[in-house]
């Protein structure tokens, strides 16, 4: 071919080129009935985090009145950090909601758990919250591409939240500085003489009326077992209050998560980590941020390192959670509560800054996550023994050698 | 190396070529990151219909194992 005719061919090529249109964010007026819809909707919000809240503090009421102030004798077996690592995760892979067990465990947390008991706990339900979109990926199965893209970006998020257990789990035991900050944190931001978050005193008297509600029908079911009966229903509510906040704000919020995400293409990953935060906290669920980047890989449109970003970011963004659970406390346990909330968020967050902002680090999880997407894609059986493995069979041996030793 | 036409190909020909073909490179290299990017942006519109597959997790797995079952068989 001669060099004009090579010129020729890229000119030709050039010009066929069609421009393809920027796809536009839908921008339709909302009609008087969407816009009632979602008054009502978002009044429903309002009362369900209301609920949320209360029902912290009825977990707080019972364990605090069941253990009659010897909440660390009943919790003495998970005084091995393993322990309540695995707790951690096998309640959460249970529940597939990290934000209702660490909702649960700030009301421990205030029924008188120990934060030392509580922070692998929380370190577990990191992990447990990442089955969720592993088993989404696992809807991709027909095409085998297409699932080893979407496995990949599934188990991205476990192999980071494993990385960071490891790395900050030991960090931890020994020397504590991830409660140590929190505390210091916690004590600064609770005052006054009757111990609750600052500026956020108007919670107790909110709470109060259906903490006393529920209290009386549990003790009206079982005068013995009251205590126990009023903690079975704070769980209950927290796990239906967190599911339908989860609903209501996906329809709600996929608007707004549409024009984050568009902003977000073509910009760092810093903009990535920050969107996925953002888009986790408007819809309540690191879940739902995390598993919507599933399918957006498994299609092939967006890059495994594209999609890491919001996956850190929506670990971030789920620790609001805990840190509104933990507003419902006041009292003497309040600045536990808070404790163990901020552990929360400075886990999350310093694993985001520490793993992403050291290349060795970094790549670890993206290189896990490759590496058992091709074996899963090459042999299925890998996926549901890594599935089971991972979060239940490993845990569970965990246990057992934990108890021998 | 001739040019079209059996003409000699000059050095001044050459890097005026060689700019030319640079250029275009790299006309077509962004022109390629934004169909990337525009397909990112088309696959964004599709949200709601990602949303819904976050819902059904559990049958996904059950039509996992199922596939798998089929497959060892």
């Amino acid at each position: 071919m001669t060099i004009l005719e090579y010129k020729a061919n890229i000119k030709q090529l050039f010009g066929k080129m069609s421009m393809s249109k920027m796809s536009q964010v839908s921008t339709d007026t909302p009609s008087s009935q969407n816009r009632l819809n979602s008054y009502f909707q978002w009044m429903a919000i309002a009362f369900l985090v209301y609920l949320l809240i209360s029902s912290v503090g009825m977990i707080g009421a019972g364990f605090k009145g069941a253990t009659k102030g010897h909440a660390s004798e009943l919790f003495q077996f998970a005084t091995n950090p393993f322990m309540g690592l695995i707790i951690g995760i096998l309640t959460t892979a249970m529940v597939q909601s990290s934000s209702t067990v660490t909702s649960i465990i700030v009301g421990l947390v205030a029924g008188g758990l120990p934060v030392e008991t509580a922070v692998p706990m929380i370190m577990g339900a990191n992990i447990g919250t990442t089955i969720t979109n592993t088993i989404v990926s696992l809807g991709h199965v027909r095409r085998k591409k297409e699932f080893r893209r979407a496995f990949a970006a599934g188990t991205v998020h476990d192999f980071f939240n494993f990385l960071a257990v490891v790395i900050f789990l030991p960090l931890e035991i020994v020397f504590q500085p991830l409660s140590k900050i929190a505390g210091f944190l916690a004590e600064n931001l609770v005052g006054g003489e009757n111990m609750s978050v600052k500026g956020l005193n108007f919670i107790k008297p909110a709470t109060k009326p259906i903490i006393n509600f529920f209290t009386d029908i549990s003790h009206l079911i079982s005068d013995s077992i009251g205590y126990f009966i009023l903690i079975i229903f704070g769980i209950l509510i927290i796990f239906m209050a967190i599911t339908l906040i989860g609903k209501f704000l996906k329809v709600l919020m996929v608007g707004r998560a549409k024009i984050i995400m568009h902003n977000a293409i073509g910009k760092g990953p810093v903009t990535g980590i920050l969107s996925g935060m953002i888009i986790t906290i408007l819809v309540q669920s690191s879940s739902t941020t995390t598993s919507l980047m599933v399918p957006l890989a498994g299609s092939g449109v967006f890059r495994l390192k594209q999609i890491y970003p919001f996956t850190l970011g929506a670990n971030i963004g789920t620790t609001i959670t805990a840190l509104l659970a933990a507003t419902a406390i006041s009292g003497p346990t309040a600045v536990l509560t808070l404790q163990i909330a901020v552990v929360h968020f400075l886990t999350n967050a310093t694993a985001v800054i520490l793993i992403y902002s050291v290349k060795i680090l970094r790549n670890l999880p993206l290189r896990g996550a490759l590496w058992l997407a091709r074996l899963a894609s090459e042999n299925k059986l890998v996926a549901i023994l890594y599935v089971f493995g991972a979060f239940f069979i490993f845990p569970a041996v965990l246990i057992f050698i934990t108890n021998i030793f | 190396m001739t040019h079209d036409n059996n003409e000699p190909l000059t050095t001044k020909k050459l890097k005026k070529l060689i700019k030319q073909t640079k250029s275009t490179l790299n006309d077509l290299q962004e022109e390629l990151d934004k169909r990337k990017m525009d397909n990112q942006h088309l696959e964004i519109d599709h949200l709601e219909e990602h949303m819904g597959e976050v819902e059904h997790g559990f049958s996904n797995f059950i039509t996992f194992l199922k596939d798998v079952l089929k497959e060892k068989k």
